[in-house]
């Protein structure tokens, strides 16, 4: 089954590696990268449609732009790297996960795979 | 007493004080004339006292003065002898005189209080901005600092990735596993109303991914025996970074032995001090080993740490290794 991946994070580095990690689980994947919710917009204006988003976005600022609605009417995984404090329970009700920064490729792993094997 | 407080600094439009001066005025000279036949003979501010005291209150200093003002010029044409006229006698003198003095003196104070009053409100407000400035700062610092270490951690993985040498790999994954337990602690301390940590849970948190880690992780089995050690903010990196180093030393060398080993970690907080101890059942120390003279830099660490937290650290081959360490808690954290 092929992923595609649309990670968005506005550290080029950061978007590097956490495209790393999802091809290290997913070699076949296709993997989108995003510096922000505007190029989110864009690329989903395009046409695109994400299996999983990993988004460096707190519930708050995802529907500040708009894109709460999409991204839970998408069916897509969500993983939300930037919550703010006190929106944990309101993520876990739309079936969201979150990780906390910094993370490391093994919890990455963890939350886009259960039972995936670390190594 | 807190509505009290708001009505005296409430800012009063000019109607609002005129409207309440003049009703005051007409209920305070209206009443006295009312009891005037009821009341002995002396009383003639009776009812105009009150009505100075609540205006210059409820609506301000200008609006008081006003009423004192009118209020008195009644007095003196409707109650004081001779009635209904303006005569000035050695009596009513005096009572106008006493009259001015208690009204001055009642307005003077509580336009005191009034502006005490106003000044604690915007120093109130002032701090509670500053407050919340002061947690927004807080939070902003924790993201910042989040973001840096999940950079580092993206270096450092991406380096691992460059390089094939499979004992820099392992050195890679060390430095990343210590990036972690830093990371976990800063998670921790990330509430500005928490600033102390449980070592026993951050442990069971952080030490399965240290030892998965390892290359060896499958021949290491970890067990806990903690009880909650409540160290504070500037304990807990330090104290968790040698309990890592000391597990993952035990790791390396206790499965080196090519058996199946089990890796126990005991923590407890006896008063004033922790006692954490790492025993493995491997083949234990090497005879002449001493720890100030081991090139292990996770060891040196270990020995750094526990020298700035003026702890103990006690070397024993006992069923296999044994690391005793000793620290005592600092006052601020609750045992």
């Amino acid at each position: 089954m092929q992923h595609t991946v649309l990670i968005q994070d506005p550290d080029a580095l950061i978007r590097l590696d956490l495209a790393q990690t999802v091809l290290d689980l997913w070699p076949d994947a296709s993997v989108i990268l995003c510096k922000d919710a505007q190029q989110i917009a864009q690329t989903v204006a395009g046409g695109v449609r994400p299996g999983v988003l990993i988004l460096r976005q707190s519930l708050r600022g995802l529907r500040g732009a708009n894109l709460a609605d999409w991204a839970a009417a998408s069916g897509a995984r969500v993983i939300l790297t930037g919550v703010d404090d006190g929106e944990a329970p309101s993520i876990a009700s739309l079936g969201w996960s979150t990780l906390d920064m910094p993370f490391s490729a093994a919890h990455l792993r963890r939350v886009l795979q259960p039972g995936c094997n670390d190594r | 007493m807190e509505q009290l407080r708001l009505w005296a600094v409430a800012e009063r439009s000019p109607l609002y004080q005129w409207v309440f001066a003049i009703l005051a005025i007409v209920i305070a000279v209206g009443s006295r004339a009312y009891l005037d036949h009821a009341l002995p003979p002396g009383f003639p501010y009776l009812t105009l006292f009150p009505a100075v005291i609540l205006t210059g209150y409820f609506a301000g200093t200008r609006a008081g003065i006003a009423v004192a003002v009118v209020c008195g010029i009644a007095a003196w044409y409707l109650f004081l002898e001779p009635v209904n006229s303006f005569a000035l006698t050695p009596p009513s003198i005096l009572a106008l005189v006493f009259y001015m003095f208690i009204v001055t003196t009642d307005l003077v104070l509580i336009h005191a209080m009034r502006y005490a009053l106003s000044t604690l409100e915007v120093e109130k407000d002032r701090s509670d901005t500053l407050a919340q400035a002061n947690k927004t700062m807080f939070h902003e610092l924790q993201h910042r600092v989040s973001n840096n270490l999940q950079v580092v951690s993206s270096l450092l993985k991406m380096q691992r990735r460059n390089v094939a040498d499979e004992s820099a790999r392992a050195a890679l994954d060390v430095a990343s596993a210590r990036l972690q337990v830093v990371a976990s602690i800063q998670r921790q301390l990330h509430n500005p109303k928490r600033q102390t940590t449980d070592m026993g849970q951050l442990m069971r948190d952080v030490l399965p991914e240290v030892v998965s880690s390892s290359a060896l992780s499958d021949r290491v089995v970890l067990d806990f025996d903690v009880e909650p050690v409540i160290v504070s903010g500037d304990q807990a990196t330090p104290l968790a970074l040698i309990i890592v180093e000391l597990v993952s030393n035990a790791v390396e060398h206790a499965a080196a032995s090519h058996r199946m080993t089990h890796l126990h970690l005991t923590m407890r907080s006896r008063g004033p001090e922790a006692i954490i101890i790492v025993q493995d059942d491997g083949d234990g120390l090497p005879a002449d080993f001493v720890p100030e003279k081991s090139r292990s830099l996770g060891l040196r660490v270990a020995l750094q740490f526990t020298e700035q937290l003026g702890g103990k650290l006690v070397f024993e081959t006992v069923n296999g290794a044994r690391v005793t360490l000793t620290i005592p808690l600092e006052r601020s954290a609750p045992h």
